[in-house]
């Protein structure tokens, strides 16, 4: 990099404004304290869109839409609703049309990080003074890179156990695989469909298949309604002669509760390399909840097929020893909520009583599991939210940086303001 | 401004003897000791009567509520504030009387039909026009009403209670009657939850092991052990199949259809067999009080008299058994009946009995501290410190117009004194939760502890900078806070258990504290920002008056918008606290309107005569050449207010250490609850919109600090964001909670989402009058403006020195940066 610094002494010798000159234009500016103040606005405005706009939305469509893209489009009817709230406009009135475009948290995000480290290209200078300052800025340049990697790369799944049972795996809540159980001799042989091959009509064979799968359809969202004779019912055998299937529009994101979409599969099986058909069938998730899966005769034995969860296979089991939901003696309000477990890692070992409970998750093997819900009805069943975060620890780190920064900046001006008041 | 001594406050203890004592040296001690005279009479006639009753003791009784062991004293005021909105009642002589009597006599008024003693309570507040039509009622002062009042009535409402209960459930929107009637019946049921005893729980544990149980539930138990224990065998002597035989066909059809609901039964006489047989093997226990009722009925109707004789004295050997042997449950019904026949000496020797005999399983620990709650619930120390603030706000009023140093110093007295009471009342709260370091659970306690916040800070301002301007912020914001927690605190137990999530004492201390002390401290900058406000307009109205030559139509417009702004920020703080007091019926509801009234009048006027005095003004000398003129007695106030180049310093490096401090707070505060999140569930950040507000805080406070080193606003502009800062906090404490609610139901009690708006009203007001040019009232500013930058705002990132400023001549940029670079030298 010698020849930048020859520039500058050129440059500044000379007076003739060289590049090194347009880009300490364009660093001082990209640096401007007028341009962070303008950022922190924009990010205000953002925020509370994007906390309005909740009113509407389901958090995820709208963490998508206003924090996680470049751009959003924000619609008027945004300030109809906040006024409806706070300002008595009528609930009846027609809804306001149209939207402004405003930028998003990637790009003011992005902005904020430029401006940022810009401002210390630009103003870098060390002393005991500004120590405060860097380490705030750093411990900010962490968050943002935090956020990043949650973003990115945490997975969430969930875990539900039955009293007594052990489970080895965790589901996606919100991906579905078709499952063929065949019973062996030393437990279960399961072969699966993933969604994403499901959603294309036509024709899965494969080795490991006990049958040919054809798609007649896929439905991501599905509503169900007893038959009747005038209408007409894909199936025509299994539990799909008893219940109809019929596509709706997807639900994702609307509702703030995880109320999600059921989807449904017409499905017609065949012989192995054959045009013998087995019948059409329907499968759902809704089907599966109930118990109720399709038996169909394979060889010598029977396998069970059934539309579940896309589920995730751990080394190592959890198993539920006893669910708590602890009242106020004489109330409802729930005092806690606790699954007490054994932890069973025959790979490394590992054979531990653990109570996950709210406030105290388990952390194992890089993932999570925290006391997310349970089965009211019967208050045996536990869900536990399982989620792999590698970036879980940054917010930690960058959290107590930046307060360290502000204790160190703040109080530095502090005691000197008090010693001078002192002086006076 | 009258200069302030530069010494500290308090007058040195040594040679006092021989200095001159100051003009109302005493005033303070004064104000002191008529503070703590007034709280000696509340300590003095806070206990309810012991005779001939003894109510006090009574109110002491520990009993079980809300998941709570609280004294019964707090479930009776709890009870009788949500159906009466107050803690009082007035009895058919007119008397004022306690809760605790009100709850006695709801207790011992016996069944539904017996009409007893409270029925004829005036007690129910139903505020709603439309409803008190609709139950044939006239309004009439304080608008309660009794049992006996409403009850022939309330069953025409019966369908639409129905209705509207259902859109409940279901979240749909309600209209207004809906939703009062809704009330009304919750209030009703209420009453008649203590009315027959299943609420709270007041029969303590006999034995270790042993659960808390309501005098209503053993009772109900108990009847339904007596109602199975003669259904049983009842079914049993009916399926033998000799006795079925006798069952005639008139009597299966009745069976059939009442048993069954049968609209038309089967004509089959086998499949009616089946039937009727499946009926007498059901298990009794698993049926309802009532089913059990219901069915033991019908089949008593075709039972034989002699076979009915001996299955009933089955019943009362069985009801002899559970709540009859319960000696706690008895002892509560034998003070009961002492009580309904007036016999004071019994009904005291049995509250005696039962505390001695009945409360061993309870640990003298709780006995203490349910005692110490009913002392704090009547001795109100909220209430107290109100008055106080009030007080002390009136005194910062007067200040300003004269006496400053006196009453100002008895104003930061007094507080320290108000303080003292609403830190041990923070305190108590705590010993009551047992979550000691905790302070706030719930709504009502941020805004308590936001008062008491801001309270902190404005007397440690006032420390470091006796202006004055510390007291009144605290004052103001004491007063304040004290009548939102006032609203909020009309719902129900203010102490109330947390929920499951909630319930960790480590978050609730760090989290939660954290970020309500960054609400306060972004309070305190805006109202002292609104302070700076104030104080311009002050400066216009004095320069003004001292401008040499005629006012032009923009200096009189100038001039009416200062006027106006200036005299309708205490009228409106008189208005919300006479309104307030009317809304907690301290005063009368026409009294305070005529004040109300009054002030604004007054307020109007005294804005108009300062207008008419400049408009008449003509700053010239016989000459007709402009000459300064002097400010009129009418306007002398404004001398004491208007801003001078130290005031300004003095408030805006009050205002930016606030803000840095509110930075800190709040940034740390936010992102502690980003962790408790991920100790929770899992997610560092949700973008909650409760999470979203504490962000919008940091942010706005990181942007105030920003715009200040990049020199884009000084002190004024400081002042005005620091108002804006209010809004947002507003928002976030109060605003974002309305969302949730609003999302499913417009008809809700939007009393908080009124108060957002009228507090967002009123700040963006003074935020438009603190955008008045500087022009008007810079100029008073100009002797030192060099130095009237905030010397805490060296050292940040190169600003000041970098941008060029606006509002300031070349020279006089200059001329600040030399001044600081100085300053930043001599330091060094």
């Amino acid at each position: 990099m010698s020849t930048t610094v020859e520039t500058v002494t050129t440059s500044t010798a000379s007076g003739s404004p060289g590049p090194w000159h347009y880009f300490r234009i364009v660093l001082k500016t990209l640096a401007s304290l007028q341009l962070t103040v303008v950022l922190f606005l924009c990010s205000i405005g953002l925020v509370f869109f994007g906390t309005v706009a909740q009113m509407e939305y389901g958090i995820w469509t709208v963490v998508d839409q206003y924090f996680w893209s470049w751009y959003v489009l924000v619609p008027f009817d945004l300030f109809q609703k906040f006024g409806q709230i706070f300002f008595d406009l009528s609930p009846t009135e027609p809804r306001w049309t149209g939207s402004f475009p405003f930028p998003a948290g990637k790009l003011l995000g992005g902005a904020m990080l430029v401006n940022l480290i810009a401002a210390h290209m630009a103003r870098f200078r060390v002393s005991w003074k500004r120590s405060g300052i860097l380490l705030i800025h750093s411990g900010l340049i962490l968050l943002f890179v935090g956020e990043f990697i949650t973003r990115e790369y945490a997975v969430e799944q969930q875990m539900a156990i039955n009293e007594g049972d052990s489970v080895n795996y965790t589901q996606d809540t919100r991906n579905y695989e078709l499952a063929f159980v065949r019973k062996t001799a030393d437990g279960e042989q399961v072969t699966v469909i993933p969604q994403e091959l499901l959603q294309n009509k036509g024709r899965i064979s494969n080795s490991e298949l006990p049958f040919d799968v054809e798609v007649v359809k896929f439905m991501k969202n599905a509503s169900f309604f007893d038959p009747a004779p005038d209408l007409p019912n894909t199936a025509t055998a299994g539990a799909g002669l008893k219940i109809l299937a019929q596509e709706m529009k997807e639900e994702a994101g609307v509702e703030t509760q995880q109320k999600g979409d059921i989807p449904a599969l017409y499905l017609q099986l065949f012989k192995k390399g054959t045009q013998d058909s087995l019948g059409t069938f329907l499968v759902t998730p809704l089907l599966t909840i109930q118990g109720v899966t399709e038996s169909l005769p394979d060889g010598d034995g029977v396998v069970k097929m059934s539309m579940r969860n896309k589920r995730y296979y751990k080394p190592f089991s959890v198993h539920l020893i006893e669910f708590r939901h602890d009242k106020y003696v004489g109330t409802m309000t729930p005092k806690n909520y606790s699954s007490r477990v054994v932890l069973l890692d025959p790979e490394e070992g590992v054979e531990r009583e653990v109570v996950i409970s709210m406030n105290s998750p388990l952390r194992y093997r890089g993932e999570t599991f925290y006391q997310a819900d349970f089965d009211k009805r019967t208050e045996k069943t536990t869900y536990l939210q399982v989620v792999r975060n590698p970036g879980w620890i940054i917010p930690y780190v960058s959290c107590a940086v930046v307060t360290l920064g502000m204790i160190v900046h703040f109080g530095i001006f502090l005691t000197q303001f008090l010693i001078r008041r002192a002086a006076a | 401004m009258t200069p302030t001594e530069p010494t500290a406050p308090l007058p040195p203890t040594t040679g006092t003897a021989t200095r001159p004592r100051p003009r109302g040296w005493f005033i303070p001690w004064l104000v002191l000791a008529i503070a703590a005279i007034y709280v000696l009479s509340v300590i003095g006639r806070m206990n309810p009567p012991s005779k001939p009753f003894n109510l006090e003791s009574l109110a002491r009784l520990p009993v079980i509520d809300g998941g709570r062991m609280k004294p019964l004293e707090t479930v009776a005021r709890v009870n009788l504030r949500m159906i009466s909105q107050r803690e009082t009642f007035v009895d058919d002589a007119g008397d004022t009387q306690p809760a605790i009597r009100w709850y006695l006599d709801v207790i011992a008024s016996g069944s539904k039909e017996a009409h007893g003693k409270a029925w004829k309570y005036r007690v129910f507040r139903i505020e709603n026009d439309q409803l008190l039509a609709e139950l044939g009622l006239k309004p009439r002062e304080g608008l309660r009403y009794s049992l006996d009042e409403i009850a022939p009535q309330i069953g025409k409402l019966d369908a639409r209670a129905r209705t509207a209960f259902r859109k409940k459930m279901d979240k749909k929107p309600m209209d207004l009657l809906e939703v009062k009637l809704l009330e009304l019946s919750e209030r009703l049921e209420l009453f008649f939850n203590l009315a027959n005893l299943t609420s709270p729980l007041m029969v303590p544990p006999q034995s270790p092991g042993e659960e808390w149980n309501s005098i209503g539930r053993l009772r109900a138990d108990s009847r339904k052990a007596a109602l199975v224990a003669v259904l049983k065998p009842t079914q049993e002597q009916l399926a033998v199949p000799e006795r079925f035989a006798k069952i005639t066909a008139d009597q299966r059809n009745e069976l059939l259809i009442r048993l069954g609901g049968y609209v038309t039964p089967p004509m089959d006489p086998a499949v009616v067999d089946r039937i009727l047989l499946g009926f007498l093997s059901e298990k009794p226990d698993a049926l309802s009080g009532n089913d059990l009722a219901e069915r033991l009925i019908t089949l008593g109707e075709i039972m034989t008299e002699q076979e009915n004789a001996t299955l009933l004295s089955l019943a009362s050997a069985a009801e002899s058994q559970g709540f009859a042997q319960n000696a706690a449950a008895q002892q509560w019904l034998k003070m009961i009946e002492t009580f309904q026949a007036s016999k004071p000496d019994e009904f005291n020797t049995a509250l005696q009995e039962y505390r001695d005999k009945y409360l061993t399983q309870v640990s003298s620990y709780d006995i203490t501290k349910t005692s110490a709650e009913a002392y704090y619930n009547r001795f109100a120390p909220f209430y107290i410190c109100t008055a106080l603030y009030v007080l002390v706000f009136t005194l910062c009023a007067l200040s300003w117009l004269g006496m400053t140093e006196p009453l100002r110093k008895s104003a930061f007295y007094l507080l320290y004194f108000t303080l003292i009471i609403h830190t041990a009342a923070l305190i108590a709260r705590m010993y009551f939760q047992d979550r000691w370091s905790v302070f706030v659970t719930n709504l009502y306690s941020s805004a308590v502890f936001i008062g008491w916040g801001c309270v902190v800070m404005g007397l440690i301002l006032e420390k470091l900078y006796p202006i004055g301007i510390g007291n009144t912020v605290a004052a103001v914001l004491g007063v304040g806070t004290a009548i939102i927690s006032h609203n909020l605190g009309a719902g129900g137990d203010t102490l109330e258990m947390m929920q499951a999530v909630l319930d960790t004492n480590f978050w609730l201390s760090t989290h939660v504290t954290t970020v309500t002390f960054g609400y306060t401290a972004t309070f305190v900058a805006g109202f002292i920002g609104a302070a700076y406000i104030a104080r311009m307009l002050a400066t216009i109205i004095r320069n003004s008056f001292q401008e040499p030559g005629k006012a032009s139509p923009a200096d009189l417009l100038v001039f009416s918008l200062a006027a106006f702004g200036l005299t309708a920020i205490p009228v409106m703080l008189v208005g919300i606290g006479l309104n307030s007091a009317a809304d907690f019926e301290v005063i009368p509801r026409f009294i305070a309107d005529i004040l109300t009234f009054l002030v604004i009048a007054a307020g109007t006027v005294y804005a108009l005569v300062l207008l008419f005095a400049r408009a008449s003004t003509e700053n010239l000398d016989a000459q007709g050449h402009p000459i300064t003129g002097t400010v009129p007695v009418v306007a002398r106030a404004m001398n004491n207010l208007a801003l001078d180049a130290d005031a300004s310093k003095k408030l805006t490096q009050m205002i930016y250490g606030v803000v840095c401090f509110a930075t800190l707070l709040s940034f740390v505060g936010t992102v502690l609850g980003g962790i408790w999140a991920d100790q929770s569930w899992g997610r560092f950040w949700g973008w909650d919109p409760k999470e979203n507000g504490a962000v919008l805080i940091v942010l706005w406070n990181a942007l105030i600090l920003h715009a200040r080193w990049a020199g884009l606003v000084r002190d004024r502009g400081l002042a005005v964001l620091a108002v804006v800062g209010n809004m947002i906090t507003a928002w976030s404490w109060f605003g974002t909670n309305q969302l949730g609610i609003g999302l499913h139901n417009y008809g809700f009690d939007s009393r908080l989402a009124k108060g957002c708006r009228y507090f967002w009203l009123s700040q963006t007001a003074i935020i438009a009058l603190g955008l008045l040019p500087r022009s008007y009232w810079g100029s008073s500013l100009k002797a030192i403006r060099g130095t009237a930058v905030a010397p805490l705002a060296s050292g940040t990132p190169g600003s000041v020195v970098q941008s060029p400023v606006p509002n300031l001549s070349a020279a006089n940029e200059s001329h600040a940066r030399q001044t600081k670079n100085k300053k930043n030298g001599k330091k060094r």
